[in-house]
């Protein structure tokens, strides 16, 4: 495939680039060494991780659910699950971090819709989204951009798509109940989330990856 | 559906916000379609909106719980391997094929 890195050109640039580009800043590590000692069922491995990201994926979980115990338990469900699947950790093509961010987020909105008595949505099927470079790719903006930095980026989002946004990723809402939330018209509601991701996808340096949006 | 319907899809889909319908739409169409590279890279754009979560520290027992599912875990793998005689070691690395199977 034609996938163009973007992000590596934009490791150079300094904070705040002219293009309001996301920079690349602050810690290279992969994780890698961590996956590698999960699979070897090293107890201590999964002590790190929890240290390093339990932090991170509970306020993402708290986000969602806005429950403090509920966003315990997916915190504990998800570090489970790390430490009792380690033949489906691979350090080759995952970062940690990020596996970790989207099995939370996944079994977040589980959660908040089984909550809200809405139908469950269907699983990702995921072996579409196996792509050597790209997945190489976000993995590199992984592990530069920290969490602070990719909120900034984030909110340069037009209002108006930055709802929509939201509603979809942390409200875990269809195009027809963001509608329904909102009064907007359903055409409006996907032309706003395809434009606000397109524009994340500008922001985060990767507009030029995998094909035309 | 168009590509264009598909991809007006792709966004919800890859946040997991799409209906049963409108997943199985997308995934029928990437298959036999270039939009599949779309695809990844919009999947890789939104997997970002998380990592970017304000952090919160949990609980300092939410720590132990954990932990201790692992020492459990592991007292079971011993009784486990003494029953086998020691012979049963977890695979080094095995492609990961499926980030939400069984999850």
């Amino acid at each position: 495939m034609s996938t163009t890195l973007a992000i590596r050109t934009k490791k150079q640039d300094s904070p705040g680039s002219a293009d309001g580009s996301a920079s690349m800043t602050g810690d290279a590590f992969s994780g890698r060494d961590l996956v590698v000692r999960l699979v070897s069922r090293d107890a201590s491995a999964l002590e790190e991780l929890f240290d390093r990201m339990s932090g991170r994926v509970f306020g993402l979980a708290y986000r969602i659910l806005g429950d403090g115990p509920a966003a315990e338990d997916v915190v504990q469900d998800v570090l489970v699950w790390v430490w009792d699947n380690p033949g489906k950790l691979d350090a080759d093509r995952w970062t940690i971090d990020g596996l970790v961010i989207t099995l939370t987020h996944r079994r977040s909105i589980d959660a908040l819709r089984v909550r809200s008595r809405r139908a469950a949505l269907p699983v990702l099927s995921f072996d579409s989204r196996i792509d050597d470079e790209v997945v190489e790719l976000v993995a590199e903006v992984q592990r530069n951009l920290d969490g602070e930095v990719i909120r900034a980026v984030i909110t340069k989002l037009p209002a108006e798509q930055l709802e929509i946004v939201e509603l979809a990723y942390f409200g875990g809402m269809t195009h027809k109940e963001i509608s329904d939330q909102t009064g907007l018209p359903l055409g409006t509601v996907k032309s706003r989330l395809r434009l606000g991701v397109a524009g994340l996808r500008k922001l985060f340096g990767l507009a030029g990856s995998g094909g035309a949006s | 559906m168009s590509c264009e319907d598909i991809r007006d899809l792709i966004p919800a889909y890859s946040m997991g916000a799409a209906t049963s319908e409108e997943s199985l739409s997308v995934e029928e169409h990437v298959a036999e379609c270039d939009l599949h590279d779309d695809l990844n890279a919009i999947a890789a754009t939104v997997d970002l909106i998380g990592a970017g979560a304000e952090s919160v520290q949990p609980p300092s027992s939410l720590k132990g719980r954990v932990m201790s599912h692992v020492a459990a875990s592991r007292g079971n793998e011993e009784l486990r391997l003494v029953g086998s005689g020691g012979a049963d070691r977890p695979r080094s690395s095995v492609r990961f094929t499926n980030r939400f199977s069984g999850f």
